[in-house]
């Protein structure tokens, strides 16, 4: 389980928000969303119009907001500004008058007499009728209720009336129509499914136009509307018309134009490089490198019918005098146009120019751009951004390279976390500069290109390209991204089901062709939720009754079969203001938010209306090494007892028998500690065992003139106070229990040592401040498994469990075991716990 | 001698003018008080935003001097012949922030925490909670002029994956945005291109109430998110009808103006942002619309200022700058050199017995303090002219105690003679506006 171990790992460090670890959900049982309306994207709404007027619309139209990735997932989410919608009634106002500019080529268009007696009111009206349906068919994409079709007319005769003018009221026609709603969303109400109570299915109409929007850009044609009239659109059906737009030159054009999206190249045409750098990035060069991605999409996707896999390793080049300047390919006899052509390190799609340079910045590259483009783009997992108030960047070399200044970055635990999800991959990708030219030195500095990808090292983009194209969530995340931009719309929770299970088909090698033509025929593509409160029996058309949400009790209507508009005030998700805003009975529960507390990411809670001071980490303990760790001005203010950080070196240049790493816990060790202790300043006297290792660092407690005393005694007065405590013992629990009996004895509570010995003389230490206490080793074992009492009753782990008891009773640590004896035994604790 | 009518005379000053503004004060035109047309109206107040992305350096922005007459710090340097029309509120803080960009774009614009539309990924796509500050002062102002608000852009990068605040400055509400026009040929064409025709106008105010019918048909069918969609597309079609019945026709029509494609590859922006101003000074001038949006570049913006010996974009300058950023600051120097163009082609253009900077209210701020750090205190804010005497125009106010950004805001919004009661939402919420820069 190695990428669940890495996964928890990112989770750790990228502390704001987790990254989408697909693997590790279970998804539950699939349940379609709500409908939604799509707001038609400036490409689909040119060809709706021109398939309204039959001609090519050139105006300005209102331009896309992309969101999540694809501008049609924007579509579901915008709506239309008021400065759009005027817009559109300029364009669309202008369109009707140039298509039916007088009364004669108004009826010539119509192909029926709209009245001779431009006096007359009524006459017109059955060939304005019969208009109209044919119009809104074409229009709407589905037939006209009647009580659509009348409206339309009486809208007819109120011009036609008011103004005499039968050509002015045919363009408020054909303007209303192309301004309803029906026309310039997607709208899906779609129609009860007996079998699956709750759950709707789109109608015939609905799913051919969500076919065509998706499979060509555009409104659906004359073939595939009759084909939803007849209700031809089901199992074989369907796929006969999903493959014939799919194969069609629209139908290419716009898979090609799904994964131009997908790898963010669609913005190639706006990105600007320096031009003294770089002078030939023009756009020349820009469509050279357009040209060079779509045509090997289309080679690898379309022709040869691969997978994601093969795009991301594909020895394709698209060769013409920009692209082999650029890839410094040089050759008489070479083709144009794609040619195959071996270089590991630029192995498939990204190691192309295109991809390169959309994903730098416009002098240098960026491998945090680029790390980041293949994280959310490819393997669909997000990015958290970082907290406010934090440097991006620490003053640094400015001659370093570009990827020793990033990994300087990196020190800062606040951005390491989500940095190192992205920058490792980027650096895969530094021999490419910010067009994508291969460069052996970044300024004057070897490129280290090697990096890693969720457990995979590479060395170079051939390495990681091979990495990526084995990428478990490879073949999900390209799913994904294929339902985000079939639907129009983000996924919800309740479809991951049909994501994974649709995702099976690339993993088992499927093509993507394959894939299209799967997604339109799955339930994912064409199911729905009823909205609102649900299925009413048609009979009840019209009807009303009562309804409730969180917040109040209102009304609502059945409505062609659904009970819809209910009028009581749903509430809002509680935010933090003294108010109930979700009706639960509750004020403000459980909102708790991310904050920059002083020393790292902290949490805030709302308390009645407000929220709570931010907490978050402590500050570092401050150190006696003349450096101000906790940031409060002032500088190695160390408590009575405090916590320092040893290196095996320092610890050995203090007393070189010491073995640390080793042997802990003897007396050359205990003489390591003390002496380090003992020249630190900060009024240290000496220092007590060494707990807390890791790899060549020791953790170790200094004690101050004030917790410690020195005394320079010898082995025979202190067997005097416990037998066994000789110069043969040294350093043991005879001596541990002569110490402290003695220090007691000169009323200094306990002491520790010896620190240091010669003959017969012994320096210990006494601490009058320390606190003695018994306990047992079954107690304390919690501590450290080592120190059980049966094996070990002193030494290394019994020191880090009575640190570890010590630190428990509110001391900052503690030394031991003073006395023992079966399972019980007095430990001395010393100072405060910060 | 008779008096002329407004239309008359911006018939004539106009005419043959586009390029430059400035029309000559012409007794004949005013009343006799100095502040109203010659037809009795009152001369109008504006509101409006001016924004510019990523933030400033505050060490060279905030002025070192407090109170009236401030002297203009480095990066200041560009208003020195305006500090009489434009005070500062400084040592202030966005009191919704959470996270970068997001939290100041819409803690300044809304005074709210940002917003996110249901997502099931792990990141933030966010949007605006409410409507942005330059569209309540559309409201106050709506039906008065033809044009309910004016949303202009300057520098074309838009961010896309995240979410509408880092496109769009005007929002009506979440994900509902009022996108910036960054082509003068379009707002040319869009103030001054329209033909009238009685019988037309008829036949649009048919069609729209039309419109009107179906939206609130299909109302009833949705589910509620849409629902909320939907009554924003309504009020966009009311917004027309609006338009239509607006008097119109203050205005002669100038010449055309142009477009500024790239050279090499390189934005123009002084050149945009100066026909950018004359167009708005236009509108402005002839009372088309009194609610106004600038967005000089976005939140978040990577914008090449080139112009200033930049050649890596503004948000990643912003991060990779090493030292003390002296690219950065010289390019904040430009974006403040670009609004010092737009707020002097204001006071070039005279209305009444002073000129259009006395009669508007401008916030001019950004999406946080110093882009190097995401900070959201220390807010760059200035409010421009005098709002028709309601601001105390020319002082710099600091703040000691991080003073709620909204307070400025609200005095902002007042300046524009909107009768508001407050401003924001939870910790942004305010009532009060800045004494020291009221009148």
């Amino acid at each position: 389980m190695p990428l669940l171990l890495l996964a928890s790992a990112l989770l750790l460090s990228c502390q704001q928000a987790p990254v989408r670890v697909p693997v590790a959900e279970s998804a539950g049982a699939y349940t379609p969303p709500e409908p939604r309306l799509h707001r038609l994207t400036e490409a689909q709404l040119r060809g709706a119009l021109a398939a309204v007027f039959d001609v090519d619309v050139t105006a300005d139209l209102p331009g896309d907001t992309e969101l999540h990735g694809y501008a049609v997932v924007g579509g579901s989410e915008l709506t239309w500004a008021p400065s759009e919608l005027e817009q559109l009634e300029a364009v669309a106002w202008d369109l009707a008058d140039a298509w039916a500019p007088d009364a004669t080529t108004a009826e010539s268009r119509l192909g029926c007499d709209l009245g001779g007696d431009p006096l007359s009111g009524e006459a017109g009206e059955d060939c304005i009728g019969g208009f109209v349906t044919e119009l809104g068919r074409r229009a709407w994409r589905r037939p006209l209720s009647g009580d659509e079709r009348d409206r339309m007319v009486d809208l007819y005769s109120a011009v036609r009336g008011a103004e005499r003018d039968p050509a002015l009221a045919v363009q408020a026609v054909l303007v209303a129509t192309v301004l309803d709603p029906a026309f310039l969303y997607r709208v899906e109400i779609g129609q009860a499914d007996p079998d699956h109570p709750g759950q709707r299915v789109l109608t015939d109409w609905e799913l051919a136009t969500r076919l065509s929007f998706f499979l060509v850009d555009g409104p659906p044609d004359e073939a595939l509307l009759l084909a939803a009239e007849q209700g031809r659109l089901d199992g074989p059906g369907l796929r006969t018309q999903a493959e014939r737009l799919l194969d069609g030159a629209k139908g290419q054009e716009q898979l090609l134009s799904f994964f131009e999206q997908t790898l963010d190249v669609d913005r190639l045409p706006l990105v600007s490089k320096d031009p003294d750098l770089y002078p030939e990035w023009d756009a020349d060069m820009v469509e050279s490198l357009r040209t060079e991605t779509r045509e090997i999409v289309r080679a690898v996707l379309l022709e040869d019918e691969l997978g994601m896999d093969a795009l991301l390793t594909t020895d394709l080049f698209w060769l013409d005098q920009n692209t082999m300047a650029l890839y410094g390919i040089e050759g008489t006899g070479l083709s144009t146009g794609l040619v195959e052509w071996t270089d590991h390190d630029r192995a498939g799609i990204l190691g192309r120019g295109a991809w390169l340079a959309v994903n730098a910045n416009n002098s240098l590259t960026s491998p945090t751009h680029r790390g980041k483009a293949v994280r959310t783009r490819l393997l669909c997992q997000d990015i958290p951004p970082p907290p406010p108030g934090v440097p991006t960047i620490e003053e640094t070399d400015p001659d370093a390279s570009l990827r020793d200044r990033l990994e300087q970055h990196m020190t800062d635990p606040t951005c390491a976390g989500c940095h190192q999800l992205m920058d490792p991959i980027g650096f895969g990708f530094e021999h490419m500069d910010a067009i994508g030219a291969w460069r052996k030195l970044d300024g004057v500095h070897p490129i280290d290109a090697t990096g890693e990808l969720d457990g995979v090292t590479f060395d170079g983009a051939g390495d990681l390209a091979w990495a990526l194209a084995d990428h478990p969530q490879l073949s999900e995340c390209t799913t994904r991204q294929l339902l985000r931009f079939a639907k129009g719309e983000l996924e919800t929770t309740g479809e991951e089901a049909a994501i994974q299970e649709l995702s099976v088909l690339l993993e088992e090698g499927g093509s993507v062709r394959e894939l299209v033509l799967e997604v339109v025929a799955s339930d994912a593509f064409r199911r729905l939720s009823a909205p609102a409160s649900g299925i009413c029996d048609e009979a009840l058309e019209g009807r009303t009754r009562p309804c409730e949400a969180a917040c109040g009790e209102g009304k609502e209507t059945c409505v062609a079969g659904l009970w819809t508009g209910c009028t009581a005030d749903p509430g809002a998700p509680e935010s933090c203001n003294g108010i109930d805003d979700d009706c639960d009975g509750s004020v403000d529960q459980d909102l708790i938010r991310p904050c920059q507390a002083d020393w790292g990411p902290g949490e805030q809670v709302c308390d009645d209306g407000g929220w709570s001071s931010c907490e978050g980490p402590l500050p570092p303990a401050e150190i006696c090494d003349g450096v101000d760790q906790d940031g409060d001005g002032v500088i190695d203010e160390v408590p009575a007892v405090w916590a320092e950080v040893a290196s095996t070196a320092e610890l050995q240049a203090a007393q070189p028998s010491c073995d640390p790493e080793g042997a802990p816990d003897t007396d050359t060790c205990a003489s390591s500690a003390h002496r380090f202790c003992n020249s630190l300043g900060c009024g240290s006297v000496s220092g007590l065992e060494l707990i807390d290792p890791v790899d060549d660092l020791h953790g170790l407690f200094c004690l101050d003139d004030t917790a410690a005393v020195l005394h320079v005694g010898s082995y025979a007065t202190l067997s005097t106070h416990h037998e066994g405590c000789t110069q043969g013992s040294v350093y043991g629990p005879a001596c541990n229990a002569a110490i402290s009996r003695y220090c007691a004895s000169i009323g200094q509570v306990t002491g520790y040592g010896p620190v240091e010995h010669s003959g017969d003389a012994a320096y210990i230490i006494c601490t009058p401040g320390a606190s003695t206490m018994g306990t047992t080793y079954s107690t304390i074992v919690a501590y450290d498994a080592g120190c059980d009492g049966s094996g070990e009753r002193m030494g290394p782990h019994c020191n880090q469990a009575i640190h570890g008891f010590c630190r428990a009773q509110g001391f900052a640590t503690g030394h031991g075991p003073l006395e023992n004896s079966g399972d019980d035994l007095a430990v001395a604790c010393i100072g405060v716990a910060p | 001698m008779k008096p002329l009518d407004r239309r008359t005379f911006l018939r004539s000053v106009l005419g043959g003018v586009a390029a430059s503004v400035a029309l000559p004060p012409l007794e004949a035109m005013l009343g006799v008080n100095g502040t109203a047309w010659a037809g009795g109206e009152e001369l109008p107040t504006r509101f409006g935003v001016w924004f510019w992305g990523n933030g400033i350096k505050p060490d060279r922005w905030v002025p070192s001097t407090t109170g009236s007459g401030w002297s203009p710090s480095v990066e200041l340097d560009g208003l020195a012949g305006l500090t009489d029309y434009v005070s500062i509120a400084s040592g202030c803080e966005i009191k919704t922030a959470t996270h970068p960009h997001h939290s100041g774009m819409t803690g300044i614009m809304t005074g709210r925490k940002y917003y996110q539309v249901g997502t099931t990924r792990d990141t933030i796509v966010s949007t605006f909670a409410s409507q942005s500050v330059d569209q309540l002062a559309a409201d106050f102002y709506s039906g008065q002029t033809p044009f309910r608000s004016l949303e202009l852009g300057v520098t074309r990068f838009r961010g896309t994956d995240e979410g509408t605040t880092f496109q769009h400055l005007s929002h009506n509400g979440p994900n509902s945005p009022n996108p910036s026009e960054y082509d003068p040929v379009a707002v040319y064409n869009r103030l001054f291109g329209v033909t009238t025709d009685v019988r037309v106008d008829l036949a649009r105010q048919s069609v729209l109430d039309h419109l009107g019918e179906q939206v609130i048909r299909l109302h009833g069918r949705l589910g509620h998110s849409d629902q909320v969609r939907l009554e924003q597309h309504l009020d966009g079609i009311r917004t027309l009808e609006l338009q239509l019945s607006a008097e119109r026709g203050a205005c002669g029509v100038p010449d055309s103006v142009s477009s500024w494609p790239d050279v090499d590859g390189q934005e123009q922006i002084e050149q945009q942002n100066r026909t950018m101003s004359e167009l708005l000074a236009l509108a402005l001038a002839c009372d088309l619309t009194r609610a106004f949006s600038v967005q000089w570049s976005t939140a978040g913006s990577g914008v090449v200022v080139w112009q200033v010996g930049a050649t890596d974009s503004m948000h990643s300058m912003s991060h990779n700058e090493t030292g003390d950023q002296p690219t950065c600051h010289a390019a904040i120097g430009f974006a403040m050199d670009n609004l010092a163009t737009f707020l002097q082609t204001l006071k070039d253009t005279p209305e009444g017995d002073g000129n259009l900077l006395d009669r508007c209210s401008i916030l001019c701020t950004s999406e946080l303090s110093d882009g190097q750090v995401h900070s959201n205190d220390e807010y760059p804010i200035m409010i421009a002219g005098r709002g028709g005497g309601r601001l105390r125009s020319g002082v710099h106010y600091r703040s000691g105690s991080k003073l709620n950004t909204s307070h400025a805001v609200l005095t902002a919004l007042r300046g524009g003679g909107v009768d508001a009661a407050s401003f924001g939402a939870d910790e942004g919420y305010v009532t009060s506006g800045i004494g020291e820069l009221e009148a």
